[in-house]
């Protein structure tokens, strides 16, 4: 890349180097220097992590299927909206959906399964049933199940939604005419939603396998957990990455295959000429409706009302209060850490976007070195990677001026969370018709200001997605923020955990107020600009 | 304003580089200490409040996740030891056991102070590595009325008899006190009586379908407060934070021997306080230390939801009903010292008792 739109491209490279490649190679220098370290080498028995890989898999496996059946119908009718919102028609609606769907992804998994599991206290008739049938562990399996499907459907609608938008119309009303049997329609709409629902099953698979959370609050000992506690007992980096093989294994085959349908181009632009409206749309709105009032409304409704209940007396304010006292301070420094990650998430993806959309093949090949980077750091264990970052940064001046500031969160944060900012970073390289790519060159993007002239829209767009997305996966980040937090700079996200841990719901109530709040400011932000961007982009595409 | 799209990019990254340095600029020249704790972090904000009042020096606090409790600040003291430059000052556990282990390691510096001189042998290293202080109770929590009073344990081999089948939970021995205890019970019982006893028992709780729960004591204390179990093994702190709640549980202390000789009671684990080797602030630690050795702290200890046992006589008996009946007489070093291994074993056999069920 000439001229001076190398910057955006360097940018993204720096921040890969801090957060890939000067820890990884201070991994390396702590693998091997690890057997000397540590006492207590534990005995790591291979026949149950075997067995625990196998439960973790089969619960990554319901939810990434329960998810693909439950939010494959809200994916059609995103897709249909985002068709037609290059238009001015329905854009109401676009904006509204896309919004509501975009809040269940952006709260942590472990407080919508929190919100389900206060359901039903030891007081309740169903936890008496439960009991009194054996089958209390059931119900919360049940309830496990049914908080991890609620917060993973949206990421298989949006999935689904961005195939969607990329199919005609027409094809299923030549279906119609033709008199096609249901069955042949439904077959037909698989083979076309077929990639996307494939992709959101497995980034719902990925994204219920590396979390340990809920599964320690459901009493559920999964590969994770396994892991934790190997470390625990003393093992080596050396032996926890051995252990960890299988796991990382699985999440970058998974990761791989995500790579390869996102990097399928589409072969059609959408038509928004011819929709059919009518009693299915209307069903499927109330089926959608339905579902985010169970990923989000009831459980908002389920916390306040425990909040109420465990008040003690207190009014609301003097509950505030005290909550703004003890943890004011650690979740304003959570927000701002989340939101610097978000940016610097968008960077990574701007970043790459560009260098896979030049000429020449090396700049494309150092884009694939720095995404396959970014996925292997997704892979390992979180506790390894601030390890890692504290042989990294915990040495001479990096330590005053990285390892005891907020700097070595927002790039742990990074570490674990980048791999989304380079598959958007791909999917913007690869979804950008080629034509809008020819005429950018042809605009002399070659100097920043031209560059950002001429791709601002889908920059915009495409940054504000991923911001929302990395910002609020940022928010919900335990092992790394626990391991290298620097001292005295208070977070809310392990106070959050300690307090389900101990039943103090009122402090997890307004916590989740206020990420509930972000989750959705962020969203509708994201969704405005990625609407406007769209509507600009398409305009010239079809032209 | 008609700016221009670079002058916005260049507004935006610039903000982003203020922020770090505003983040980097919140240090004060104030004087200050570093603090890792791995106790409730409601209590140990309590307790730097009132030292920070006392002293103007400031703690900078970094605590732990519940779900890995000491262990994961335990990881990040060797890690900053591995990589040559320390960072914090004081190590203040809820344990005792990962303390050995840390001052096995060499992670651990020596402390020596007018507060230290005289403290009991038992809950002091010899060479001042560690201070213990601020005890807490392993028991056996139960719900009363719930179980009939023929049915309460006396001793924790008891829990390996059949009567307990299928009644008994306790939390992974991997994380927490449990696993301390655990290390504790084959100590004691392969010195006291046999090898072997500590193999037979966990074989009984195998038998027993004893189960593991993931989410800590305080599981435990959860677990038998809504009927899932009739027994747990837990901390006397979870259980009086449990009643403060409202739930209806009660404790058992149970003893380690068939026979109520002295000595062969409750196990007691304190807190324990130690100095890091290299921390940037010694002067800072030392007075640190000796304010968390202070009687003031174990009264407020004492006095928290945690309500911890003084280790202190006189004080002790200010607090009666926390006091802890026939306390077991163990060397915490041989405890810690064989600690992996009888976790190990723990899970080996429970796991493989679970298999058989299966």
């Amino acid at each position: 890349m000439k001229g001076s739109a190398w910057i955006i491209s360097s940018s993204a490279l720096v921040i890969w180097l801090a957060a890939i490649g000067w820890p990884a190679m201070a991994c390396v220098e702590l693998i091997v220097a690890s057997d000397d370290l540590f006492k207590n080498p534990s005995t790591i028995s291979h026949s149950t992590l075997a067995q625990l890989l196998i439960v973790s898999i089969t619960w990554s496996g319901m939810v990434a299927i329960g998810a693909m059946l439950l939010g494959w119908l809200p994916g059609r009718l995103l897709g249909r909206a985002l068709a037609r919102s290059s238009t001015r028609r329905s854009s109401g609606l676009w904006l509204l959906l896309a919004t509501l769907l975009l809040v269940p992804i952006c709260l942590p998994a472990y407080v919508v399964f929190f919100a389900w599991w206060q359901a039903w206290p030891a007081d309740s008739w169903l936890f008496r049933w439960a009991l009194e049938h054996q089958q209390v562990q059931t119900v919360r399996h049940a309830t496990l199940l049914a908080g991890l499907l609620c917060w993973s459907w949206p990421i298989v609608s949006w999935c689904v939604a961005g195939f969607v938008a990329n199919t005609p119309v027409q094809r299923e009303e030549m279906l119609l005419l033709d008199a096609a049997r249901p069955l042949t329609r439904l077959l037909d709409k698989i083979r076309c939603d077929g990639r996307g629902l494939l992709l959101g099953g497995l980034i719902a698979f990925l994204a219920a396998f590396s979390n340990t959370t809920v599964f320690d609050l459901a009493e559920i000992f999964t590969f994770g957990n396994e892991l934790r506690a190997i470390e625990a007992l003393g093992a080596t980096p050396r032996e926890v990455l051995t252990a960890a093989a299988p796991a990382t294994a699985l999440t970058v085959l998974g990761a791989l295959i995500v790579w390869m349908l996102l990097s399928m181009r589409p072969a059609e632009i959408a038509s928004a000429r011819f929709t059919r409206d009518g009693r299915s749309r209307v069903g499927v709105l109330l089926f959608t409706a339905l579902l985010w009032l169970f990923s989000v409304g009831i459980p908002i409704v389920l916390l306040a009302r425990n909040m109420r209940s465990a008040a003690g007396g207190r009014t609301l304010g003097e509950q505030l209060s005290e909550f703004t006292t003890f943890y004011g301070r650690g979740m304003g420094n959570t927000m701002v850490v989340a939101m610097i990650c978000g940016v610097l998430a968008s960077v990574i993806a701007a970043g790459l976007a560009w260098m896979w959309q030049d000429r020449r093949a090396w700049v494309r090949s150092a884009a694939h070195v720095q995404a396959v980077g970014w996925m292997i750091a997704a892979a390992v264990p979180g506790t390894m990677i601030g390890s890692a970052l504290t042989v990294a940064y915990n040495r001479g001046w990096l330590a005053d001026g990285v390892y005891l500031t907020p700097a070595v969160l927002v790039i742990g944060h990074l570490a674990r969370f980048g791999f989304l900012a380079a598959l958007l970073g791909r999917w913007i390289a690869l979804q950008e018709p080629r034509a809008l790519v020819e005429m950018r060159a042809m605009d002399g993007a070659e100097r920043l200001g031209g560059l950002l002239l001429a791709t601002w829209p889908r920059l915009l767009a495409a940054g504000g997605a991923t911001f929302a997305i990395v910002m609020t996966m940022s928010l919900a980040e335990i092992p790394v923020t626990a391991q290298v937090r620097p001292p005295g700079f208070d977070l809310i996200t392990p106070s959050i955990l300690n307090d389900m841990h101990y039943q103090r719901p009122q402090t997890v109530m307004i916590a989740t107020a206020a990420f509930m709040g972000v989750a959705l400011l962020a969203s509708f932000g994201a969704i405005v600009l990625w609407s406007s961007a769209r509507r600009a982009v398409k305009s010239v595409a079809l032209r | 304003m008609n700016a221009t799209p670079a002058f916005r990019f260049g507004c935006f990254l610039s903000l982003f580089i203020l922020s770090f340095l505003l983040f980097g600029c919140g240090r004060s020249e104030q004087q200050y200490v570093v603090l890792y704790a791995s106790a409730d972090e409601y209590v140990a904000r309590e307790v730097i409040t009132a030292f920070q009042e006392e002293t103007g020096i400031r703690v900078r606090f970094t605590g732990d996740t519940e779900a890995k409790k000491t262990t994961g600040l335990v990881e990040r003291l060797r890690a900053e030891y591995a990589s040559g430059k320390p960072q914090a000052d004081v190590f203040w556990s809820s344990e005792i056991f990962m303390t050995l282990d840390l001052a096995d390691e060499g992670v651990l510096e020596a402390h020596h102070s007018d507060t230290t001189k005289d403290w009991p042998a038992t809950f002091r290293d010899p060479n001042g590595l560690w201070y213990g202080f601020a005890a807490r109770g392993r028991v056996i929590v139960f719900a009363p009325g719930r179980v009939p009073d023929e049915d309460l344990p006396e001793t924790w081999m008891d829990l390996s008899r059949s009567t307990y089948k299928g009644r008994v939970v306790m939390a992974d021995p991997r994380f927490g006190t449990t696993g301390g205890h655990f290390g504790a019970m084959k100590a004691y019982w392969d010195r006291e009586y046999q090898p072997g006893i500590y193999s037979a028992f966990l074989l009984g709780l195998a038998e027993n379908e004893t189960r593991l729960l993931a989410s800590g004591n305080a599981g435990v204390v959860r677990a038998v407060a809504n009927g899932e179990a009739d027994f747990g093994m837990t901390d006397t702190d979870d259980v009086w934070a449990a009643q403060a709640q409202g739930m209806k549980v009660d404790l058992i202390y149970a003893r380690h021997s068939r026979h109520d000789d002295p000595g062969t009671g409750t196990l007691l684990i304190p807190n324990t306080v130690a100095r890091v080797k290299g921390g940037p602030n010694p002067d800072a630690a030392a007075k640190l230390i000796d304010f968390l050795l202070s009687e003031r702290v174990e009264r407020m200890l004492a006095e928290s939801v945690s309500g911890n046992v003084p280790i202190r006589r006189g004080l002790a008996e200010k607090y009666p009903h926390r006091a802890v009946p026939n306390p077991l007489a163990i060397d915490f070093r041989r405890a810690a010292a064989v600690r992996v291994e009888a976790v190990d074993e723990a899970m080996r056999v429970l796991r493989e008792g679970q298999r058989g069920d299966e």
